[in-house]
């Protein structure tokens, strides 16, 4: 874990663990994902100009260290969110466009000032990563030390061994009355699946993985031998993508680009790489109200059934571009089961209409260095987002966002982001994001393979656990209104 | 001998400076940054440049590359290694509560295979060219040439297709709980100690059958005793010799064995450690673990080398 900030960390392999040990102000309604509930807000009313919201306090709520929750704790979580030095970019990037300032009008009422209107804010507010820390928290202890994590929530840290697991136990004085009904978790690090499943079947662990780690063919197995076994599938707010350069040649070019696009079998790679466990879809989660119906998405010539003129069509376009021999092209890919099959099953594609990708496989720490540096022409990875918000999808695209690896730049695009991010009425918003689907359909600033979806293993004696949704992976719940049968979880 | 014995000594210093300065530069000429990989290493994360600074600023990571090497040499001399990148603990404590699982791990290999190796070697050598011999010899060349991550594997989906049952995934010492602990750590050392005892009944085998071919020997027979005695009392104990000089080199191949079953069983060892610890970059931790490895290999090398000085005396002074 490379910190117990989960400001600061946005991974879920931080997330999951240290998730429960806090509350948010708001979070997601766990049977209805696009609804936004209270947390330790009880309530909060969005001024009419949008631009302030005030937030009703919970009161009575204890930090597992004895100490009273308040406004000032709010007042200083909200503001670490929005501090590039104590937080993610990601929430920074959000926050720093909408967040002026948190003050506190009482002991229990807490008011943002905004400089616009923001829907995706309150998604952020809801996000498993903006809890609410203890005032002062992070200048007083290193984010690496354990005593760092003095939260709110149903649980309380236990134990942490590198690289081994971490231990929450259930907090007794948590705010809210009759939960939570387990005693406590073990989160287990295991970098194998294959391990993974194998210690699931032997009944060692309680489920595969929140929302992840469990594969098709191990879905089969647990179907056919395990009558006991609840295998749960749902969307997933994470992407395959070709990344290509377009600041470089020869992606530069729109032409190679929409080659590349109209090249790439998607349905084919679905199979390859998830193994059928994939979504064709757009710019934007297929699963959300604002990316563009199948129907919309099967008239752009990268989304038609006939691969025969789809590849002619490429070739075209490659010979136009000044590539009629083809070319070479250096993809970086980051070492794992699911970015290698997805890259080979690209490269088969690509090989077609005469670009040849040279694999360059790499492990995480060079990925990153790589892409970051913007040192690559092309690479693959698995993206995802922590909220389901077009802000969120769309900021990777933005011409100045630190987000932009790939240096896509469109001005019209750009201002339809800044005019859809005011928008809270959700039909109003979704037609603004079509419009801009519609136009990086179009342009192609990278090549999304397909949507993957969200599977996890689970023993049936657990119950209330939630449907999957999109970003299950981060905002799963806490744990607090899971319950074992008989007391035994597996 | 005593000058002998110095001077071998004496080569430890060049010996060892040579292992870390090399696998010093050799980590910084990996591509990837550390500070990156604290930062986020997975699809959801995203890297804050300002974080990224203060991230190398704090572990010195900005210095030139001999102030960084001059500052953990003269640490590692007061065997202080710093902290780990990874873990944020000082990598003496990591080493002080992992290496008792490795050699727990180890020792259970050793002996496993011991245990195999000997009766399996005898039985081998005195019924040469037999079906039992043939048997043995499958099994033994079968134990040199599958690689032990691949037997590792097999044995967990075994375990859970057959019996539905793993090794427990919590570590217990031996003496906290020594049937949990068993339980634990047996299959993980069958599969390692599986390689040691082919090594061990090919190595017997051999020793016995030229054994059984002495003078002594047919003199034991000679006055009467019975087989059982004339092998077990007289052969074997002079056939072992030889066997118990290659298992001492071999224990160092064994502890590379264990890195791997050690990450495949998700143990918590120092060999899990080291795999984990190159993932994420962890130099301080790296180049600690490779040192205490280093050390060994000189001691026993040392070791083997004083023996051989003691029983030859045309090699000390040499």
């Amino acid at each position: 874990m490379p910190s117990f900030d989960i400001h600061f960390d946005n991974s879920y392999i931080a997330a999951q663990p240290i998730g429960p040990l806090y509350n948010s102000l708001l979070t997601f309604d766990l049977y209805n994902n696009e609804k936004i509930v209270g947390d330790l807000a009880e309530s909060w009313e969005v001024a009419p100009d949008g631009k302030q919201i005030t937030f009703a306090l919970r009161q009575g709520v204890k930090f597992h260290d004895g100490s009273a929750f308040t406004c000032a704790d709010a007042k200083y979580s909200l503001e670490k969110l929005a501090d590039l030095k104590r937080s993610s970019v990601t929430m920074v990037a959000l926050m720093e466009n909408v967040f002026i300032s948190a003050t506190c009008r009482d002991d229990f009422t807490l008011v943002m000032a905004l400089k616009r209107p923001s829907p995706a804010l309150l998604s952020l507010l809801a996000d498993g990563h903006a809890v609410m820390m203890k005032a002062g928290i992070a200048e007083q202890i290193d984010r690496k030390d354990p005593k760092f994590l003095v939260g709110t929530g149903p649980f309380k840290y236990k134990s942490y061994t590198p690289g081994v697991d971490f231990h929450a136990e259930r907090n007794p004085n948590y705010w809210k009355p009759g939960v939570p009904h387990i005693d406590g978790y073990q989160a287990v690090v295991m970098s194998d699946l294959t391990k993974i499943f194998a210690s699931f079947r032997a009944r060692q662990l309680t489920m595969t993985g929140i929302g992840r780690h469990l594969e098709k063919p191990e879905a089969d197995i647990l179907k056919k031998d395990f009558p006991d076994a609840v295998v749960a599938l749902g969307p997933r707010a994470g992407w395959d993508s070709f990344v290509m350069h377009n600041g470089k040649p020869p992606f530069n070019d729109p032409r190679v680009r929409k080659a590349v696009a109209l090249a790439t079998d998607r349905e084919k790679m679905i199979e390859i790489a998830a193994e059928g466990w994939g979504t064709v879809g757009g710019y934007i989660g297929p699963h959300t109200p604002y990316g563009l119906p199948p129907e919309e998405l099967k008239k752009y010539p990268q989304f038609g059934d006939d691969m025969a003129k789809r590849q002619a069509e490429a070739k075209r376009l490659l010979a136009e571009a000044g590539y009629a021999k083809g070319l070479d092209i250096e993809y970086v890919v980051r070492r794992g089961p699911m970015y290698e099959r997805g890259a080979l099953s690209r490269q088969d594609d690509l090989k077609k209409v005469g670009i040849n990708l040279k694999l360059i496989l790499v492990d995480t720490a060079a990925f990153r260095d790589r892409t970051d540096k913007g040192d690559f022409q092309a690479y693959t990875v698995l993206s995802a987002v922590t909220i389901d918000d077009p802000d969120n999808y769309y900021a990777r695209l933005v011409c100045d966002s630190t987000l932009n690896l790939g240096k896509y730049c469109n001005a019209e695009f750009d201002k339809l982001f800044q005019e859809q991010s005011q928008m809270f009425d959700v039909q109003k918003r979704a037609e603004i994001t079509r419009q801009m689907e519609h136009i990086v359909l179009r342009d192609i600033p990278d090549d999304r393979g397909f949507y993957w979806k969200s599977a996890m293993g689970y023993w049936n004696r657990v119950k209330q656990w939630p449907p999957i949704n999109g970003t299950t992976v981060f905002n799963f719940g806490k744990f607090e209104q899971i319950w074992c049968q008989g007391g035994k979880c597996m | 001998m005593s000058i002998y014995i110095f001077r071998r000594i004496l080569w430890i210093i060049p010996t060892l400076l040579g292992a870390v300065t090399l696998i010093f530069l050799l980590m910084r000429l990996l591509p990837g940054d550390v500070a990156l990989y604290i930062l986020g290493s997975d699809e959801s994360s995203e890297a804050n440049k300002q974080a990224l600074e203060d991230i190398r600023h704090e572990l010195g990571l900005d210095q030139p590359l001999i102030v960084q090497y001059e500052k953990w040499l003269w640490g590692a001399v007061r065997l202080d290694f710093g902290n780990s990148y990874w873990t944020h603990q000082p990598v003496i404590e990591e080493l002080k509560s992992r290496y008792p699982i490795t050699a727990n791990l180890a020792f259970m290999s050793l002996v496993l295979g011991m245990l195999i190796a000997i009766p399996i070697g005898v039985l081998s050598a005195i019924r040469q060219d037999t079906l039992v011999d043939y048997a043995a010899r499958i099994f033994v060349i079968a134990g040199l040439s599958i690689p032990n991550f691949w037997l590792a594997i097999l044995v967990i989906l075994g375990l859970v297709h057959y019996f539905q049952w793993l090794p427990p995934l919590n570590y217990e010492p031996f003496w906290a709980d020594p049937w949990l602990n068993f339980k634990q750590l047996i299959f993980p050392a069958l599969i390692t100690g599986y390689r040691l005892s082919a090594i061990g009944a090919r190595m017997t085998r051999s020793s016995v059958l030229e054994v059984l071919r002495d003078d002594f020997v047919r003199t034991a027979r000679a006055k009467g005793l019975h087989e059982r005695i004339v092998v077990l009392k007289h052969a074997l104990r002079n056939a072992l010799l030889p066997v118990i000089t290659i298992i001492g080199v071999e224990l160092l191949v064994l502890f590379g064995g264990l890195v791997v079953i050690e990450t495949v069983f998700t143990i918590p060892g120092v060999g899990r450690y080291l795999v984990d610890a190159i993932i994420h970059r962890d130099y301080p931790s790296i180049q600690a673990l490779v040192l205490v490895f280093a050390v060994f290999v000189v001691l026993v090398n040392l070791l083997v080398d004083i023996v051989y000085a003691f029983l030859d005396p045309r090699i000390r002074y040499a």
